[in-house]
């Protein structure tokens, strides 16, 4: 995957309680941060800001607020896709 | 390989802190205004306030607690969840002793985490996973107990040396000692930090180092005008990053580099 490629294809996948969202492919800027996806599944969702969302990278820890999606993406996995999991609690914690 | 010495040092660098509580916003303040503390650099601010917050509750006869303030140096946001030794490292380019840090009550910034203790501990212990999957597929730290997650955090917290190691050396050194990426990120102020796959050793078997590490995660950075600096040291770009993994990485098992342009 190259470095300079600056576009991620997000699979969001429901864990817990959490709903279910209705499109869960997206096509996203790699240098948007994990601090920015909890701020547009909340407000896709209608999730109270101040509400916990936790977001999970292949199911075992959640990256920090900080984290570029790019680099996730280079870090973590190897299809095109990168697939993250989110739930109201702390499902993996 | 384990350099004891340097991993002590490493813990128990000491930051000196000038805390100046904003006179514009805590109105009603007695003299002094200011509180100066020795804070540890591999530590975080939520957890090391306590004092500074009673002298504070003290002089406006108010209780003020951690959640009610936030941290501010030249015009910058101090993030509760990175460590205070990143933190002096990326904002004080000129190394000004002690640092003084203004003690904010108004506007508080949305982006801040929150500072209560579970937070920092659940973002902790979650950078410590996260290092793991790099290290060991994440295999080392789920074999560990809760408890021995939370003694992780607990030593930090309370500035216990042998207490982190003696959990902390199973996720630094493991049966087969092999380790798949090192866990490192590097940072240039204003951005956020780069993360890539590294692995300790190159195609030929020779250690991987630093300046090779950096051209990964910066392809096109020019040495010429950056200084690199990790736990307040100007690391050598031939230091192996296996070498800095066991020896230099703060307590969450990253090793957190600053590029700071000269």
């Amino acid at each position: 995957m190259s470095e300079t490629q600056s576009k991620i294809n997000l699979l969001l996948k429901a864990a817990g309680d959490a709903p279910i969202m209705k499109q869960n492919n997206w096509t996203v800027e790699g240098d948007h941060t994990i601090a920015w996806l909890v701020a547009f599944i909340k407000k896709y969702l209608n999730i109270d800001v101040d509400s916990s969302l936790f977001l999970f990278m292949n199911q075992s820890f959640s990256p920090s607020p900080d984290h570029t999606l790019s680099s996730l993406h280079q870090c973590f996995t190897t299809s095109d896709k990168l697939v993250i999991h989110y739930s109201t609690t702390n499902a993996w914690g | 390989m384990d350099d004891y010495e340097i991993r002590r040092n490493i813990w128990e660098g000491k930051i000196p802190v000038e805390f100046d509580f904003d006179t514009r916003e805590f109105t009603s303040i007695r003299s002094p205004q200011s509180y100066f503390a020795m804070l540890p650099r591999i530590s975080y601010f939520p957890l090391c306030l306590s004092k500074a917050l009673k002298f504070l509750s003290i002089n406006v006869d108010e209780d003020i607690d951690v959640k009610d303030v936030w941290l501010e140096y030249n015009g910058q946001i101090l993030k509760w969840h990175y460590p205070i030794g990143l933190l002096y490292d990326m904002y004080v380019a000129d190394g000004t002793l002690p640092w003084v840090i203004n003690v904010r009550s108004q506007n508080y910034p949305n982006e801040l985490v929150h500072p209560s203790k579970d937070t920092m501990r659940h973002i902790f212990l979650q950078a410590v996973k996260e290092a793991d999957q790099l290290k060991h597929k994440g295999q080392v730290i789920s074999s560990m107990t809760k408890d021995e997650h939370n003694r992780l955090f607990d030593s930090v917290a309370n500035n216990k040396f042998d207490d982190f190691w003696s959990v902390n050396k199973r996720l630094m050194y493991d049966e087969t000692n092999k380790i798949s990426y090192v866990p490192i990120r590097f940072y240039e102020p204003g951005s956020p930090f780069k993360q890539v796959l590294i692995s300790p050793s190159n195609e030929d078997d020779s250690p991987c180092i630093l300046e090779s590490a950096i051209r990964k995660a910066l392809p096109t950075i020019d040495f010429s005008s950056y200084t690199v600096i990790s736990q307040g040291i100007n690391v050598p770009l031939n230091t192996s990053v296996i070498w800095m993994a066991r020896n230099l990485s703060y307590p969450d098992n990253f090793i957190h580099i600053l590029l700071r342009k000269s």
